[in-house]
């Protein structure tokens, strides 16, 4: 037999030498690890600050009105920065660049003309300066030059812009309405038969495909909306237009079925069985245990499910973006096109001047819908926090 | 006797949109396999004459380019949230002081973050990372004539997508950490292990099934998604290369372009149909796999995530 050989014990220093070094390492992953979190958590804030700060402008009615100012006269054009005749010219840097002197000042006379006329024609109108921008022209109707009476119009491009906000938000209001009418009962009768009716064998397979629908892309759900949804249903109804809000709303409502039944799933199959035994032993019908007992205990988790698909449906974009029309209408019908605050976004964020007004008006949409969709989250998370606490309670 | 009508309608009813639900998703995807199938020639993948063109003439784009592109952003996205979501995760399981007032808030943020409009990162991404940072670097270059970095690009779009994905990554991976047993994170500390080594030799690979499902699971949701790329960095047609710096073909953007601003919606079609599938099919595949990762994990795990 062999003598095990003996391994040399370590000094004393060796040992302590390699767990100094292993602690400095230890150091420094630590703080490294939690220089990556504050560098997320701080990502977050950016998103949020950034945001507000691009609609600030907006939000207190201080838009700079960038290229419709104050006319440079071209001879002058020379005493001018160049940042300030770039915006004024409505050009983009590189745009800027490539001009040669002579045809920034041509360009500049273009401009001062377009600027008179456009004076001119508000002059007509009985006020010196109309700013788009101001909070009462965003939210109250307007009487706009060629139109008799105040109307609530969104109109970004042209000679003069108006930006209101009311046919955006009626927009998103029928769609987002919409979908939770279709939506919602789907969900939560899937769920009622998911979690209280369906045997065993069946709900491990039905689950998980119902909530395969969250895994199908947006603009795959936007394309069949497109191709078979809006056909069918100007076939079947005959309406005048075949991209509308009710279109958009049905496929919306589609694609937050699985957000709210995943959740109102697990909301009512946390009830527990007892009581459903206990009411069926009362001699409460299935029926009636479910509308008495399962649901009214699972209330606060179903309308957590009901605020995130509401979440879900306000912010959408890709599907409503393809088949609502894309008018911003205000009409009661809920058969007409419809423009929506996210879908305004995606269309008109590459065609706005960096820093002109109608760049601002878009960030103070964005900032409203975050704001919007941040709450109804908010809202929703509360709720199933507050159920959880009450459930650990009642555990304990 | 009609206290009894609701109890015959009820299981019906709700069972009859159940399973209506269910044959929604498998007739949708059997019917654009259905669809695309007879399109699915070796053209359709590599061009026509096995060439790829990236011309704007929808008849000789093909899936190639698309896939390219797609798989470029999504793995540039990946380089950016994996390493963030998960350090950001094994801080909020591990290193922070528990009950800790920046751990919470950072909980709180990521949570917010989750909840925040795919378009409200495209506004972000336009507006910070096109404008502010790529027209920094602009600036700072000194290069205004043509902008080389102040331009939608592919770096900017998957750094947009890493950060509408990161709430992903960090939720699946902190589930992960915490569902690891505590006996073996008390053993390994009683063995003399430091903290770093707890992490690197017995919570990581531990947690490792969970955190792949987090990263598929954050994969699939920004291959499929159009809405931020659309200001940040999607073109219909490039000149072929993929550089940080450029515009990109994609799969989704393709989709979108293709069903409702296509030139000659006949002559697309053959090409939206492929596309189309191809995107199904993907987030199928990746859908499929954090199931199977899921079922993988350890029990404790898999009732969590």
């Amino acid at each position: 037999m062999n003598p095990v050989p003996k391994k040399p014990i370590p000094r004393f220093s060796e040992s302590l030498t390699r767990r100094r070094r292993s602690a400095w390492m230890d150091v420094w992953a630590a703080r490294g690890i939690a220089l990556v979190a504050a560098g997320v958590g701080l990502a977050t804030v950016l998103v949020f600050l950034f945001i507000c700060i691009e609609a600030w402008p907006a939000l207190v009615g201080q838009v700079s009105d960038g290229p419709m100012t104050t006319a440079i006269s071209p001879d002058q054009l020379d005493r001018v920065p160049d940042e300030a005749l770039q915006r004024y010219l409505g050009m983009s840097p590189s745009e800027f660049a490539s001009k040669t002197r002579e045809q920034l000042r041509l360009l500049a006379e273009v401009r001062a003309e377009t600027l008179a006329e456009e004076r001119g024609e508000e002059q007509g109108q009985g006020g010196d300066s109309i700013r788009p921008t101001d909070w009462r022209r965003l939210i109250l109707p307007w009487a706009w030059k060629g139109y008799e009476n105040p109307v609530y119009l969104w109109q970004p491009s042209g000679a003069g812009p108006c930006f209101n906000l009311i046919p955006l938000w009626w927009g998103t209001l029928k769609v987002t309405g919409i979908a939770l009418l279709v939506g919602v009962p789907l969900a939560i009768a899937a769920a009622l038969y998911v979690s209280q009716v369906a045997s065993a064998r069946w709900r491990v397979w039905l689950k998980p495909v119902i909530e395969l629908i969250a895994g199908v892309p947006t603009v795959v759900m936007g394309f069949l909306a497109l191709g078979i949804l809006a056909p069918v249903f100007q076939r079947v109804v005959g309406v005048p237009f075949l991209l509308n809000g009710m279109v958009a709303g049905v496929a919306v409502g589609v694609a937050i079925v699985p957000v709210v039944f995943s959740l109102a799933e697990d909301a009512l199959s946390t009830v527990p069985r007892e009581w459903v035994r206990a009411a069926l032993a009362l001699g409460a019908t299935p029926w009636e245990a479910v509308y008495r007992v399962v649901l009214p205990a699972a209330a606060p988790g179903v309308s957590a499910a009901v605020l995130l698909g509401a979440a879900q449906a306000l912010g959408e974009t890709m599907i409503v973006m393809m088949v609502s029309g894309n008018a911003p209408t205000l009409g009661w019908s809920l058969w007409d096109p419809v423009r929506t605050v996210p879908v305004t976004l995606a269309i008109e964020l590459g065609e706005a001047a960096r820093g002109g007004p109608h760049y601002r008006v878009l960030f103070l949409l964005g900032f409203l819908l975050l704001v919007l969709s941040v709450v109804l989250q908010g809202l929703a998370r509360g709720i199933r926090t507050r159920q959880a606490r009450l459930r650990g309670e009642a555990m304990a | 006797m009609i206290r009894r009508i609701p109890d015959w309608i009820f299981p019906r009813l709700t069972g009859a949109v159940a399973w209506a639900l269910a044959g929604l998703v498998l007739s949708l995807i059997l019917g654009i396999s259905w669809m695309a199938w007879p399109h699915l020639s070796w053209a359709a993948w590599v061009g026509p004459g096995g060439r790829a063109s990236n011309s704007l003439d929808p008849r000789s784009v093909c899936l190639a380019p698309l896939l390219i592109g797609t798989a470029a952003r999504t793995f540039l996205m990946s380089l950016a949230v994996i390493p963030m979501g998960i350090l950001t995760a094994v801080y909020l399981a591990e290193y922070a002081p528990s009950g800790s007032r920046m751990a919470r808030t950072l909980r709180w943020l990521v949570q917010v973050l989750a909840g925040v409009p795919s378009v409200i990162f495209g506004l972000f991404g336009l507006g910070f990372f096109v404008g502010v940072v790529g027209g920094g670097l602009d600036r700072w270059n000194g290069d205004l004539a043509s902008p080389v970095w102040g331009r939608p690009a592919l770096l900017w779009a998957s750094l947009t997508m890493a950060l509408m994905t990161v709430p992903v990554v960090v939720v699946a991976t902190e589930e992960a950490l915490r569902s690891v047993p505590r006996d073996l994170r008390v053993a390994a500390i009683a063995l003399g292990a430091t903290r770093l080594q707890v992490l690197m030799r017995i919570l990581l690979p531990n947690a490792l099934p969970g955190i792949a499902t987090g990263v598929i699971l954050a994969i699939g949701r920004a291959s499929g998604e159009v809405v931020p790329l659309l200001f940040t960095g999607a073109a219909v047609a490039t000149q072929g290369s993929v550089a940080l710096n450029e515009r990109f073909m994609d799969l989704a953007y393709q989709v979108f372009v293709l069903s409702t601003q296509s030139p000659d919606p006949q002559a697309s079609r053959p090409l939206l149909l492929t596309s189309v599938w191809a995107l199904v099919f993907l987030s199928l595949l990746l859908n499929a796999g954090a199931a199977i990762l899921r079922s993988r994990a350890t029990p404790a795990a898999r009732d969590r995530l």
